[in-house]
């Protein structure tokens, strides 16, 4: 076998092979686009055609069909360029059919959304004629012309859908159809759109009747007017009630001051008087006297003592307690004042302890904490047994300076606990001996205690003692740096 | 010597080829620059055709049957391609 022969069996074995291929190939369409397939078949059948016709002929078995040969050839070119132009062509009809089938989708997409919206939509040009327009928009168009055709008179302004074209992007514009009784609000927006080469602007028009939210928008707006006037008659009430309150309150601290101050004259003159009686300065007194006057004279006392707290109470309460901060070395200062009161302690046979570890310095009002802490010390001593103690500490944490008294006493119960910081409210006590207090000290702690900015707190268990603590917050201890 | 009838295929390709460049350009088909390679291929054996009628006819017309014979794989190549991805969009949903 010559390498000719060779050569052109392997283009008549491609050939046949390249025909088959070409049989295998499935067309989903029809028409130009399947014709492809014979196209191709055609051009590849012609050529293996020529390829067995050179196999036979070189091969020597025979040379019948090389006078056919020329024809094939001369059919491939333009078979060739015919497929191409077949190819070109259905490609193109399938854009076209593509677009066309996504064009009439989206009409038909934008078709429904148009008819579905609640509002009117419409296309108009700037002549005013409407190429395009939803129920909603014939119904409002309809309404319109109606109010510009004079039936309905007293028509508010009127849509002028030309001027509106001619004006896009419009946004926001409202227009009322038809008198006061019957009228119609329609809100107006619109968006141009392309001339699509022609001079006449178009636009997009969206019609809304918005009667009901503009209804509902002034009745809101009555609403509130009437609101405003309600409180600005309520305001006026309550600031007239809080000055006959502060007149009030005003009068009941001058009444407290001066009632007070008349207790206090002659109760200084029966304590003076009954000790110089017990004194036997204007005579002698029998035992029966000298134990009657001791009374007189503890009873006064007492009196006096309440005339006081309700003084100090009153003077809290009106706000008129003056706060003078100083610098105080809180421990030392405390324990001062409690060797002051060891002999109230000694009396009763209560032990009083100091413990200050910390040496803390704070602002603060020295009287009025001194005060505070008196009343609890005092406090704690009367209602702790013989033997029992009382101790008070002054602790510096980070939240908080604490200074605490705590006591072994009868306790407090816990229903009592918030009661007992109210004035005139004592726990009470089946001890006669114990001595009684005014119902005023722990509502004066508290008061000085907020006055100053601090915190009171109180646990107990009855039976067990309780403990007072103040809480004095760290923006009061004092900068030495 | 040269034969009319291999005048006239010469003339088609001259002709007829520009003409198919452009329109090739446009077309979108599996395997397609393999079926160019062929066409290519085929007009190419054309002029080994003609050239053997002059000088070395025995080269050329190796070169002519040569040049028919990768035609033929190429259009072999480029139509099992396209007959495979056809049948793959076929039996796509």
């Amino acid at each position: 076998m010559s390498l000719v022969t060779a050569i052109d069996l392997v283009a008549a074995l491609a050939f046949l092979g390249a025909f088959v291929a070409a049989l295998a190939i499935r067309s989903r369409t029809r028409g130009v686009g399947a014709s492809l397939k014979y196209l191709l078949m055609a051009g590849v059948g012609l050529y293996l055609f020529v390829s067995v016709s050179n196999v036979l002929e070189h091969a020597g078995i025979t040379s019948a069909l090389d006078a056919y040969e020329d024809f094939a050839e001369v059919l491939f070119v333009p078979l060739v360029a015919y497929s191409l132009y077949a190819r070109s062509t259905s490609e193109q009809l399938l854009a076209a059919e593509t677009a066309e089938r996504c064009a009439r989708n989206e009409h038909s997409l934008l078709t429904s959304v148009v008819e579905a919206t609640p509002a009117g939509i419409l296309v108009a040009n700037e002549d005013g004629d409407v190429s395009l327009a939803n129920d909603e928009a014939r119904r409002i168009v309809g309404l319109l012309r109606q109010a510009m055709g004079g039936e309905s008179p007293g028509a508010g302004a009127v849509l002028e859908l030309a001027a509106i074209v001619r004006s896009a992007p419009v946004s926001g514009l409202l227009v009322s159809i038809g008198d006061e009784a019957a009228r119609t609000w329609i809100s107006v927006r619109a968006m141009p759109l392309g001339t699509e080469g022609t001079d006449i602007a178009r636009a997009v028009v969206v019609l809304e009747d918005v009667t009901d939210r503009v209804l509902t928008e002034r009745e809101l707006e009555g609403y509130r007017l009437d609101l405003e006037q309600l409180v600005d008659r309520r305001t006026g009430e309550l600031l007239e009630v809080n000055r006959e309150l502060e007149e009030a309150n005003q009068a009941r601290q001058r009444f407290l001051a001066n009632v007070s101050h008349e207790l206090r004259t002659p109760l200084n003159s029966i304590i003076g008087f009954t000790d110089l009686l017990l004194r036997e300065l204007p005579g002698p007194v029998t035992y029966e006297q000298r134990i009657q006057l001791g009374m007189v004279k503890e009873s006064s006392a007492q009196l006096l003592g309440l005339v006081d707290d309700v003084l100090e109470l009153a003077r809290v309460e009106s706000g008129h307690g003056v706060v003078t901060l100083s610098e105080v070395e809180l421990g030392a200062r405390i324990c001062a004042l409690i060797a002051s009161m060891s002999a109230l302690a000694e009396v009763r046979s209560v032990r009083l302890a100091c413990d200050h570890p910390d040496d803390v310095v704070v602002m603060t009002d020295t009287d009025k904490l001194g005060q505070i802490v008196r009343n609890l010390v005092s406090n704690a001593i009367k209602f702790t047994d013989r033997d029992g103690s009382v101790t008070v500490s002054v602790v510096a944490r980070a939240d908080a300076v604490v200074i605490a008294v705590a006591d072994t006493g009868i306790g407090i119960a816990p229903e009592d606990q918030e009661r007992i910081f109210e004035a005139f409210q004592q726990v009470d006590s089946t001890d006669r001996a114990r001595p009684q207090g005014t119902g005023l000290g722990l509502a004066i702690c508290r008061e000085l205690s907020e006055l100053l900015g601090y915190r009171m707190t109180v646990e107990s268990t009855p039976g067990e003692g309780s403990t007072f603590t103040l809480l004095i917050p760290p923006a009061a201890l004092a900068d030495r740096a | 010597m040269y034969q009319e009838s291999e005048i006239v295929d010469l003339l088609m390709v001259l002709f007829l080829t520009p003409i198919m460049a452009v329109s090739v350009r446009a077309i979108h088909v599996v395997g397609k620059r393999r079926f160019i390679a062929g066409y290519l291929a085929i007009a190419s054996g054309y002029v080994f055709t003609i050239a053997e009628g002059y000088v070395a006819p025995v080269l050329f017309n190796t070169l002519e049957h040569l040049a028919y014979a990768v035609g033929g794989v190429c259009f072999l190549a480029g139509l099992v391609a396209l007959a495979h991805a056809s049948r793959v969009r076929a039996e796509s949903p």
